[in-house]
């Protein structure tokens, strides 16, 4: 889908990455547009929050290369990847729970903004938050400690989004609901790579998807094309493992 | 009245030191999730380097404060947080604990090798001599100023914590630290923020305290420890509370010293003069068992980097075999004294022993193995004053009902609670009960004036017990050489007890506690049964070692069994593998053995500042020596029967010329040693070597397999690969053979269309 002409802005250069000696991504290659929408699908352990982990920072791959917005970032530390405008929000409730929802949001000033600005914007889109603002985030509902976590993509103008199976242990109308808020981010031209396990999810907002198969991309293409075909790669692979 | 308002003027300076100290250390709890027992030899850091500057140097007091503040508090905090602490990512509260106390050790062998410890250092205060009148009471202007500078301190961190971000980015961190780390921040340079912060106010605290007490390391270090009291009124986390809990000590503390200490007059006062030394302690331990306490957050689940296997039967037998028989062989070799010294190896060995399942294993932290063991050695002492075999008996069974009751208490309380209240009993029995003067236990029946048993106790008869070796058997043990061995024989035969608790379902019951309390309690396990049982197996094996240690050194006094010498067999033990059943063997030998003391006498700190060196270390191997160094590098010798025969051959040839006094002790002692450092070296060398060979033959020069190589007998199945999995491609290239045999045992396809 990643066209010459359009300026990437990411880029997996042959990249293989894994924990303790055990890869888990092998030899990927992927290009993401700038502006684009790209969901990575696939079944439980399939790779999906290595890759992130990789596109962060997190995880240095073992081979290969990361290259942001033309950039090789290999290696390169995550707090100055988030500085420059790289925002994962992680897996689970990405939110400090011993500190207020003030106090959280107080650390999204990492890119210039103000402390007031910062609550100001997020209460904005999220008023439950701002009723809560003294409340600790770790007495929040999971919906409400979600849009805590989005809120740090919504305040701090990243350029690249990362969102780790924003959906999980969620009501499907908060989910739509965040969602729809990620749609809005998107919509500024902002870079958006979401994880999700199921393809419905990330329909509504996603222009590319892929799916990750035991560590390699088994499908690429515009999501409504590469939907009809999950299926027999999700099933394909379970029978592998079996 | 104006007694009493002096009384609480005196409270509320104290208050300050501790509030100024405690705030510290809550700083430091909160921001990083370590517990730094070393705190208060920070203090001692501090008040030495301010001591050495004005009185020493002659320097501007104000100038030399400023340097302990600005320089020397920061200083420690960085070069603690980048050697040592960014280690302890990821391992046990033991490991942590085990780390700062190895710290605290190394600090305090550290300042009593610089400045000597008998020559009395008087700091003078900063402001001499003028004094303020209030309430009718002289207040010195020294005290003003720490007052003052106390709610400076206390203030500042507030607003550092609450409403700095730097602050909140120090709390963040505690609670995850990729998440802070997404958000922007270095967690590096917060962690060093945290701990230069912590260790400037404990400095701050030692240069303040200084003139009010002598400059000593450890009394400094213990003192300061008090100050754990306020910490835990605050629950580790709210200044506010944590400065009420300071102001709470100081006046108990000053009120104590006032209305019991200095007055004789009242009844039962020689009893209680004690009492008012360990005012803090019971104030720790009432805050520990009153207080509503919140999950401590350092204590949630993680995965942790410890892990425990279990001694089996053939293992744990031949330990004991050769513990034995190398006891019987090396005590014909040491001269008189040494012997004498080395008697203790046993009694230090089974205080240690007793860590392994109540640590190793149940997961609760005590700190307070010597307690336990003064117990056994006052119950023999006692009770079996001719040596009676049983008085070993009667000294374990009365260590574990003490340590059944003091689990009661503790059972309900989080790992580093567990450790502060065991510490506070630790201490409390050191400074106070040990110490009691002689007095009447009377059992009389209720409403009358019979007296069933009535019988004067001194617990320490007067200073030091009398502890008599046994005779067991008709055979008599008194001599050091016999008490060697029989020490030797009781270790082997805990071993075999305990290696049958950890196989047994009360040691995975253990286990399981220790892994997950919260998967424990789920599956409808009662974690009181556990932690009691854990509690009076452990205290039972360190009375008989108390009972052994006592008659080792035959007249011990309470000294013998202080709080700092079971910091020392904690560490040590954590060091070698706190779940090992072989660490204590280690404690016992090191600890009991200062080779090092008595050949070089001006290297007396030399055992001490060893352990703590290694113990800092943790961080990098928190499963302990023997299970990450030791097991590893010496299984292979088992399969290598010609190096080990050969090596053991030589060891036992320089015995015997040793015995025969052809050759010194000294070449006996080389010979060990270069045995202990060849043979694992020599094992690996062999190894690699003979597995080269034996690739690079069964290979043709195409890279391709002339037939399978045969797995190494007991050690790989390679499953018609080259080589073991684990070596293959480390010798040579991988063969298509081995990559399409490596395919089909893995079931993922036949390797077509592989690109690398």
């Amino acid at each position: 889908m990643s066209s010459t002409t359009t300026f990437c802005a990411i880029e997996l250069r042959g990249v293989s990455a894994g924990y303790d000696g055990i890869e888990v991504l092998h030899n990927i290659d992927l290009s993401v547009p700038a502006g684009q929408v790209l969901a990575v699908l696939g079944p439980n352990g399939a790779g999906k929050s290595t890759l992130l982990s990789v596109l962060a920072g997190l995880l240095k791959p073992n081979a290969g290369d990361l290259v942001l917005g033309g950039r090789t970032m290999t290696g390169a530390d995550p707090s100055v990847l988030a500085r420059k405008g790289l925002c994962l929000i992680p897996e689970g409730r990405g939110v400090f729970p011993n500190l207020t929802v003030s106090e959280n949001l107080w650390l999204c000033t990492n890119r210039g903004s103000t402390k007031v600005r910062v609550e100001e914007r997020a209460f904005r889109v999220f008023p439950r938050l701002g009723e809560r603002r003294t409340q600790l985030a770790g007495s929040l509902s999971g919906g409400e400690q979600q849009m805590l976590a989005l809120s740090r993509a919504l305040v701090t103008d990243p350029a690249i989004l990362l969102l780790d199976e924003l959906s999980m242990g969620l009501a499907p109308m908060v989910v739509a609901d965040l969602y729809r808020s990620v749609g809005e981010v998107a919509a500024t031209g902002v870079t958006v790579v979401v994880v999700e396990q199921f393809v419905r999810t990330v329909e509504g907002i996603a222009d590319r998807g892929i799916a990750l198969i035991g560590g390699r991309v088994a499908l690429d293409g515009p999501i409504a094309e590469i939907t009809p075909e999950l299926h027999s790669a999700y099933f394909a692979s379970h029978k592998e493992q079996s | 009245m104006s007694e009493f308002v002096g009384f609480t003027i005196t409270g509320l300076v104290t208050a300050s030191i501790y509030a100024i100290v405690a705030c510290g250390l809550t700083l430091t709890y909160a921001t990083t999730g370590i517990f730094n027992w070393a705190h208060g030899a920070f203090a001692a850091i501090g008040a030495f380097t301010y001591w050495q500057m004005t009185q020493g140097w002659g320097w501007n007091p104000v100038l030399a404060l400023g340097i302990c503040v600005v320089v020397i508090g920061p200083g420690i905090g960085v070069i603690v947080e980048a050697g040592i602490m960014r280690r302890l990512d990821g391992t046990s509260e033991i490991t942590r604990m085990a780390v700062t106390l190895a710290l605290l050790i190394g600090i305090v062998a550290g300042l009593n090798w610089i400045w000597d410890p008998r020559t009395s250092k008087i700091v003078k205060p900063l402001v001499d001599g003028r004094a303020v009148h209030l309430f009718g009471q002289r207040l010195p202007v020294y005290d003003l100023i720490v007052m003052a500078i106390a709610v400076v301190v206390g203030l500042a961190l507030r607003h550092l914590l609450y409403r700095q971000r730097a602050g909140v980015e120090m709390r963040a961190i505690v609670d995850d630290r990729n998440l802070i780390i997404l958000n922007g921040v270095s967690p590096v340079r917060t962690a060093q923020l945290s701990w230069g912060i912590g260790a400037t106010t404990a400095v701050l605290a030692g240069v303040l305290i200084a003139p009010k007490t002598s400059v000593a390391a450890a009394s400094l270090s213990l003192l300061v420890m008090n100050a754990f009291a306020a910490a835990v009124v605050g629950r580790l986390r709210s200044l506010p509370l944590t400065v009420l809990g300071a102001v709470i000590l100081g006046l108990s503390t000053a009120y104590a010293q006032g209305y019991i200490g200095s007055r004789p007059d009242i009844p039962g006062s020689r009893y209680l003069i004690g009492l008012v030394n360990v005012v803090p302690v019971i104030v720790l331990f009432i805050a520990l068992q009153f207080l509503p306490h919140e999950r401590l957050r350092a204590s949630k689940s993680q995965q942790a980097r410890e892990i425990s296997t279990a001694p089996t039967w053939r293992g744990v037998t031949i330990l004991a075999v050769i513990i034995v028989l190398a006891t019987i062989a090396l005590t014909p070799l040491p001269a008189a004294g040494d012997l004498h010294n080395l008697t203790r190896v046993w009694g230090i060995a089974l205080i240690a022993l007793s860590l392994v399942p109540l640590l190793g294993w149940a997961g609760r932290l005590a700190v307070c193995p010597f307690a336990f063991a003064a117990v056994g050695a006052v119950i023999t002492a006692h009770l079996a004053p001719q040596g009676q075999i049983w008085g070993l008996l009667l000294a374990g069974l009365a260590a574990a009902a003490v340590g059944a009751l003091l689990s009661f208490p503790g059972a309900r309380l989080s790992p580093l609670y567990l450790a502060l209240a065991t510490a506070a009993f630790a201490v409390a029995c050191d400074n106070w009960v040990f110490r009691l003067p002689p007095f009447d236990l009377v059992i009389r029946i209720p409403f009358t004036d019979v007296d069933i048993y009535r019988q004067q106790v001194h617990i320490f008869q007067g200073g030091a017990l009398t502890v008599h070796r046994p005779v067991f058997g008709g055979i008599d043990l008194s001599s050091d050489r016999a008490f060697l061995i029989f020490g030797a024989v009781v270790f082997a035969l805990a071993l075999f007890a305990l290696t049958a608790l950890r196989r047994s379902t009360l040691g995975l019951r253990m286990l399981a506690l220790k892994d997950s309390p919260i998967g424990y309690a789920t599956v409808g396990l009662d974690k009181r049964v556990t932690t009691v049982a854990a509690f009076a197996i452990s205290a039972g094996i360190a009375g008989v070692g108390g009972a052994l240690l006592g008659g080792a050194i035959e007249r011990p006094s309470p000294d013998a069994f202080g709080f700092f010498g079971g910091l020392s067999v904690l560490v040590v033990v954590v060091i070698f593998g706190v779940a090992s059943i072989g660490s204590p063997i280690a404690a016992g030998v090191f600890l009991a053995a200062p080779v090092l003391a008595n050949v070089f006498p001006s290297l007396a700190q030399s055992t001490p500042t060893l352990t703590a060196l290694a113990g800092v270390g943790l961080g990098n191997n928190p499963n302990g020596a023997i299970a990450s160094d030791l097991r590893p590098s010496w299984s292979g010798l088992t399969r290598q029967h010609a190096l080990l025969g050969g090596g053991t051959a030589v060891v036992v040839a320089s015995y015997f010329t040793t015995l025969a006094e052809v050759t010194s002790n000294w070449f006996f002692v080389a010979a060990c040693i270069a045995y202990v450092v060849i043979m694992p070296n020599a094992s690996r060398a062999l190894s690699k070597r003979a597995l080269s060979k034996r690739t690079i033959a069964d290979r043709t020069s195409d890279g391709q397999q002339t037939g399978p190589l045969q797995a190494e007998p007991g050690l790989v199945a390679n499953h018609g690969l080259s080589a073991s999995p684990e070596n293959l491609a480390l010798t040579l290239p991988l063969s298509q053979k081995d990559l399409a045999t490596l395919d089909e045992l893995l079931g993922i396809g036949s390797g077509d269309g592989r690109d690398a």
